[in-house]
């Protein structure tokens, strides 16, 4: 119930996002042709796309000596629905001999699709406050949208997927999980979170403020949260930051 | 807490944390967004330099080919390091083999396919894409082991092992009988030593049975084939396409079991036979001494395949099937869309019309809409490109020794309509215009000074050309900035000629290490390291570059054709281009005079000099007789028409 009513919330304002953003880049819609921008990864305003999330949380929340990091794709973590239409999500699509970014203005549509995404992936770094260890489980992990089994040798077997996460961001993680001590201790365990999973940038020191305030603060609801509520919504809200979301 | 307090909390946090959100987001975006299209209109701003830890994970994306700043990542040391420490640092990382290896991709119009996915034992499979263009791969290795980065132009380029381990030899049964499992008698082989002695019995059929020899050649072949695939080659698919069809002067061993109908007899079967096999043993042999690597992690360890063979045609060409596939020839386009790929790939020339003088020469075709002048705008340039295809019909396929052309819409051209087809790139002399043109001191086109004789008039002669020419190697800089900084930044042109000048960019053994000084010039510059960059503001200036210098999009144009004439307002126009000052208007802009002397408002300059450029009039259009490049003109027509927009962003009495 909790969950439903916050993600309803969330999808609802995502969507308010995602109409903000178009306005914000209605000069992109103008000009269609920013896909070489793109392509750089130095393209500005635009959804920087399943790739390159996926290696950005690839590379700074997994374990790299696990063999299953490398295949990550936070297209596949909402399971095949999303996953057929990760186009909309920003990826390239080739055209003749050219190859072009598609997707990759924001949209209430695709930002609608994100925030799905990112949802589950904040729901699976909950549970791990739960389950502990060092893999992290996304539920509906995977490319079918078949209900029938899935043969081992065609989807890995069973939808679903662990991954490991690195030691020290499991830590951080856990550490979020437990969430003690007083404010000044809360703070620190959420600015130790935001910098593994954001970056320690400059540009974000404002978003990290209020991060800081909405979550660590006393008074705030996210303290006496359960702790797998607060987990997820601090993915969430990092996530769909546009620093992260967005290219720069 | 009860449940219910705590469901209500989270609904309100979680409402205000997503409209909170939200607004970031939105606000985000439109920060992210401003100054996306603002024109090239100024030289300078006051942009915020990168956060050092901002500017760090911009780079760490960029050399680490997308994976940014990790958990492993010391931030505090790097932070306390010079960057130009920072970015040789990353340049160490496997990663940026990849990284360049993406740009050579992006450079031949490839980008965005996947490189490789993780195998399940650990290490990497490099995608089909990753060798279907074989010279981005080794140009990349270039950079990263030290060599030639202009292998990208090879016109040979080298294959590769595509898999990290060699196949233990499988024994295929004995030697006698039709070797299948189990075939009892004889020892058993090993598939090579199968392969073997399916080319002793082909040939040994020669005397008996041409025609069936012929067909067992081929078949022992295309065997072959699969077992270098195994192994790991990666063109041995091509050798069955490549090695067998009609002979070229240049591969006269070419296998070809029939010509005309009429099969070949043992004795003219018997010469190119002996070449194949040779050829295949050869590979056998290069592939031997070309180990694979325990385990693929980067380009690195990808080994390439050396092997040069007289009598036959190169296995590996610069373009695969892909590209015969998404650009074909056809009946009514010819080959028109391979020279459009060329130009914009190796010549960042997108076929902007360009102005030229009438009455060119269009060949002895009567070809109406190639030769009317203002088509020839394009078709000068278009079409001697064309012409170096002009014997490749579908697939690529070379077909120059068979007077006929069969095009992918399954047309051919024989005899009279062949030669007719020809006679479009045809000079009154018979010569062919081929190759690179551009137009010369007379306003004509005429083919760049650089092609030479000895290139011919054929593709290969665009291999041997390319690295010689100035035009693709700026235009490869160019692309490498655009991939850097951004594509829709506006950079000083002459700056960037400095970076390519003092890295020392040009082909040879150390231009890798160059390609690496140029993207970490490029990298540490004041454009990659401003925060939200504004897209139409220049934030490096070349070295010793004058307080008045002329806006950075335009500079390079206007000094290199424009400013020799225009100097002075007391000289031609009584405009004076060597000098970008603020005007009695209150705004910036070029010395420009009437005719009367008095002083042009900024808008009326402009617009004057973007009615000359435009002129279809050949005696008021400039340059003078001459005609700006295609990008040259387009970039300053955009230039001079946004700024004389009503309201270009920024003030217009700002540089």
């Amino acid at each position: 119930m909790k969950t439903t009513t916050f993600r309803f919330a969330a999808l609802a304002a995502a969507a308010v996002a995602a109409v903000a953003s178009i306005f914000a880049c209605s000069r992109s819609e103008e000009s269609p042709d920013t896909a070489g921008a793109d392509i750089s990864g130095a393209a500005v305003g635009q959804i920087r796309g399943t790739a390159a999330i996926s290696a950005m949380l690839r590379t700074r929340m997994l374990d790299d000596t696990d063999s299953r990091s490398a295949s990550f794709a936070v297209e596949s973590v909402g399971g095949g629905g999303i996953f057929q239409l990760r186009s909309q999500l920003g990826a390239f699509s080739a055209a003749g001999t050219q190859t072009a970014f598609q997707g990759g203005t924001p949209t209430p549509f695709n930002m609608a699709l994100w925030h799905q995404l990112f949802a589950r992936f904040g729901d699976a770094m909950g549970e791990f406050c739960t389950s502990g260890g060092t893999d992290v489980t996304f539920t509906a992990y995977g490319t079918s949208t078949s209900t029938f089994p899935v043969s081992p040798s065609i989807d890995g077997g069973a939808r679903g997927r662990s991954f490991r996460l690195f030691p020290t961001v499991a830590q951080k993680i856990t550490d979020a999980c437990t969430f003690q001590g007083d404010e000044t201790a809360r703070r620190a365990t959420a600015s130790a979170l935001f910098d593994a999973v954001m970056g320690r940038g400059g540009s974000l020191a404002d978003d990290k403020a209020s991060f800081l305030t909405t979550f660590a603060a006393d008074g705030s609801s996210f303290v006496s949260a359960a702790p797998n509520e607060r987990v997820s919504s601090m993915f969430v809200a990092m996530l769909l930051n546009p620093h992260f979301l967005l290219s720069n | 807490m009860s449940a219910r307090r705590v469901s209500i909390g989270l609904r309100c946090a979680g409402l205000l944390l997503a409209l909170s959100g939200a607004v970031a987001l939105g606000s985000g975006a439109i920060t992210a967004c401003k100054g996306a299209d603002d024109g090239a209109s100024s030289q300078d701003s006051a942009e915020t330099v990168m956060d050092k830890a901002d500017w760090l994970d911009k780079t760490a994306r960029l050399l680490r080919n997308g994976d940014g700043l990790g958990p492993r990542d010391d931030v505090d040391a790097l932070l306390a390091m010079d960057p130009g420490a920072v970015v040789d640092q990353f340049m160490q990382d496997p990663r940026f083999g990849d990284m360049v290896l993406a740009f050579n991709q992006f450079y031949l119009s490839r980008s965005g396919a996947q490189l490789k996915t993780p195998l399940p034992g650990g290490g990497f499979s490099y995608s089909f894409s990753v060798f279907e263009l074989p010279q981005a791969l080794a140009s990349a290795q270039a950079v990263v082991r030290g060599g030639n980065y202009f292998d990208l132009y090879s016109a040979t380029p080298t294959a590769f092992r595509t898999s990290a381990s060699r196949p233990l030899p499988v024994v295929t049964g004995g030697g006698g009988g039709d070797g299948g499992l189990g075939d009892g008698g004889s020892p058993p082989l090993t598939r090579r030593q199968r392969i073997e002695k399916n080319f002793a019995d082909a040939t040994a059929k020669l005397a008996t049975d041409p025609k069936g020899a012929c067909s067992d050649f081929q078949e022992a072949v295309f065997t072959a084939g699969s077992e270098l695939s195994i192994e790991g080659f990666s063109h041995a698919n091509d050798l069955s396409e490549r090695w067998f069809g009609v002979p070229t002067p240049s591969s006269p061993n070419t296998l070809n079991c029939r010509i005309g109908g009429a099969p070949l007899t043992a004795d003219e079967l018997r010469g190119p036979f002996s070449v194949i096999q040779a050829g295949i043993e050869a590979l056998f042999a290069a592939m031997d001494a070309a180990p694979a690597a325990a385990a693929i992690n980067s380009i690195a360890d990808l080994t390439p395949v050396p092997f040069q063979f007289d009598g036959l045609p190169p296995l590996v060409k610069p373009f695969g099937e892909e590209f015969w596939a998404v650009l074909p020839a056809t009946s009514t386009n010819f080959q028109r869309k391979r020279a459009a790929y060329i130009l914009r790939t190796y010549f960042c020339d997108d076929l902007t019309p360009n102005s030229i003088p009438s009455t060119v020469d269009a060949g002895g075709q009567d070809e109406k809409h190639a030769s009317n002048p203002n088509c020839q705008a394009c078709h000068y340039r278009l079409d001697p490109m064309g012409a170096l295809f002009r014997n490749l019909g579908a697939g690529g396929i070379d077909q120059s020794a068979q007077n006929k052309i069969s095009f992918s819409d399954g047309v051919t051209f024989a005899d009279d309509q062949f030669q007719q087809y020809l006679s479009q790139w045809r000079n009154s002399d018979g010569s062919f215009r081929a190759g690179k043109y551009v137009i010369g001191p007379d306003g004509q086109p005429m083919r760049d000074p650089a092609w030479l004789e000895t290139d011919g008039d054929t593709l290969d002669g665009l291999w041997s050309y390319l690295p010689r020419a100035d035009a693709p190697r700026a235009c490869l800089t160019r692309r490498l900035a655009e991939y850097v900084l951004g594509g829709k930044q506006v950079y000083d042109r002459d700056w960037l000629s400095q970076v390519a000048r003092q890295a020392k960019f040009k082909p040879g053994p150390q231009s890798g290490a160059a390609f690496k000084a140029m993207v970490k010039a490029l990298v540490l510059s004041k454009t990659f390291s401003t925060q939200d960059p504004k897209a139409g503001v220049c934030y490096d200036q070349p070295a010793n570059a004058p307080a008045n210098r002329p806006p950075c999009a335009v500079a390079n144009i206007v000094a290199n054709q424009c400013a020799d004439c225009h100097s002075s307002v007391l000289a031609r126009g009584h405009l004076d281009l060597t000098q970008w000052t603020l005007q009695a208007d209150g705004a910036f802009s070029w010395p420009h005079n009437d005719d009367a002397g008095n002083p042009l408002s900024r808008t009326d300059s402009l617009q004057r000099i973007l009615d000359r450029i435009t002129s279809p009039d050949p005696d008021k259009r400039m340059p003078f007789q001459r005609s700006l490049e295609s990008a040259d003109l387009e970039t300053f027509k955009t230039w001079l028409t946004f700024n004389l927009s009503p309201s270009p962003p920024g003030s217009p009495a700002s540089p």
